[in-house]
């Protein structure tokens, strides 16, 4: 071993500090600039929950819809789909379950589900523009985009800025007649999962991402639960959405 | 000293270089390559910055098109001055601005519905900076496309924001040319076609033709 003056070690060159500030500056700047802008929200929270204009209120008796009650129409397109079988198997799987198992009544009655009696396409157009929801449903759905030949799908129309966010006066769910047919449990699990996109809820982030207990996020997305109906957990979100709590 | 000084300055020349290519690709990737949906407005887009209208004037007003334009300016002037949520629903960010022509340039010619109807360029990954969509029909067109309507409002354009839910980012309003400069364009028609609230509500209907219901066994509670 051998010591050495200061002198005979040559230090490592330094670089002077401001020059190590500006780099640090520099690339802070340029990270910056990389760094994705975060616009996606979380399946039951966030900005961007579409849901239909009424869901805030309720201004109807026992016996008959108010303005803030949310009535729907149903039309099948298909002689597959007996209309009379299909409206009442919907008005039966929306309202006349067990309470438990039915979003009628979600938040103190802010959704107050109400079938129009007629089919949409024998309602003059002055009422049907008043009904907020439409069911319709095809062997296929080749004019709906997104729809098409495989998926059940949600159209969000008629957008009005009111009470601080957009909300929209009309939803269409376009159901693909494989997925209803066979009025049964599945049959069910079509028409609660579209309905919670009409009442403002969304899907998972991805196949069999973010499961938990709800009609949004069960097997059909990959998910273990094979639940069929609004849970508690959906019908809370729903609430909140309805009371303002989730949207701006 | 003369070569810490060279050192230095190769440091600053490289840190130049690093922050030019840098900031030069963050705004590369910047450019929108999807636009973002939102609801905390009424212009449903969050890259549109106020509201931008689009025209199409049926070819037989072409003749009319200054006095059309100038018509329906003064139509928007009144909304933006006369709105009370012209500011909130975020149209005054910028000044509104009018463009002859429109994405599509779609002009319906057949008898519309007044619910779910479809004018102009439908599903869309990058919608417009349009909010509203505007064809003007000479009477003739008018009566064979909007009947005895003053107007009709349908869907413009959708964007898709789950892989089977899509939503109105743009509104069309199909208006008959008499209809600019009336009171009823601008209190009911113009708000309509923008998202905002009208300023002439109609008298309220409700549809009283319905099932009886039993909720959960119980009659429905109000």
């Amino acid at each position: 071993m051998s010591l050495h003056s200061p002198k005979e070690v040559s230090p490592s060159p330094r670089s002077p500090r401001w020059i190590v500030l500006a780099w640090v500056a520099v690339l802070s700047v340029v990270a910056w600039r990389h760094v994705p802008v975060a616009y996606a929200s979380h399946s039951h929270t966030g900005s961007t929950q579409l849901h239909i204009s009424t869901i805030h209120g309720n201004n109807g008796t026992a016996t008959a819809p108010g303005s803030l009650d949310e009535q729907y129409c149903i039309q099948s397109h298909t002689g597959s789909i007996d209309q009379t079988r299909m409206a009442n198997f919907i008005e039966e799987t929306l309202a006349k379950l067990a309470s438990a198992n039915i979003w009628d009544g979600t938040g103190s009655w802010k959704v107050d589900l109400w079938r129009a009696a007629k089919p949409c396409h024998q309602i003059d157009s002055a009422t049907r523009a008043s009904i907020g929801t439409e069911y319709h449903i095809n062997t296929d759905w080749p004019n709906v985009s997104l729809c098409g030949t495989y998926y059940s799908c949600v159209v969000h129309d008629n957008p009005v800025y009111e009470g601080g966010h957009t909300h929209f006066k009309w939803m269409y769910s376009y159901l693909q007649a494989e997925h209803v047919s066979g009025y049964d449990t599945r049959a069910r699990k079509f028409i609660n999962h579209e309905t919670g996109h009409v009442l403002g809820l969304k899907d998972p982030a991805g196949y069999g991402t973010d499961c938990q207990a709800s009609v949004m996020h069960n097997d059909l997305y990959g998910c273990p639960s094979t639940v069929w109906y609004p849970t508690a957990n959906d019908k809370a979100a729903v609430t909140r959405i309805g009371n303002y709590q989730n949207t701006y | 000293m003369r070569t810490s000084s060279m050192k230095e300055l190769a440091h600053v020349a490289a840190m130049l270089s690093v922050l030019v290519i840098g900031v030069r690709c963050g705004t590369e990737t910047e450019e929108p390559d999807h636009v973002h949906f939102t609801t905390e407005n009424a212009l449903l887009v969050s890259e549109r910055s106020g509201l931008q209208v689009c025209v199409e004037l049926d070819p037989a007003l072409e003749g009319r098109s200054e006095e059309l334009l100038g018509a329906l300016k003064a139509d928007l002037a009144a909304l933006e001055q006369g709105h009370p949520d012209w500011q909130k629903a975020g149209m005054a960010r910028a000044p509104v601005r009018l463009q002859l022509g429109c994405p599509g340039k779609a002009m319906p010619s057949e008898r519309l519905e007044s619910k779910g109807a479809q004018v102009g360029p439908g599903l869309s990954i990058r919608p417009s900076p349009f909010r509203t969509f505007i064809y003007v029909l000479d009477e003739a067109k008018a009566s064979q496309v909007l009947g005895e309507q003053q107007a009709i409002r349908a869907r413009a354009e959708l964007m898709e924001v789950s892989d089977h839910q899509m939503v109105e980012v743009s509104t069309a309003l199909v208006i008959r040319a008499s209809a600019l400069g009336t009171a009823s364009l601008r209190e009911e028609w113009l708000p309509l076609g923008t998202g905002l609230k009208l300023l002439r509500e109609p008298s309220e209907l409700v549809n009283t033709h319905v099932t009886p219901k039993f909720s959960g066994g119980e009659p429905a509670q109000p």
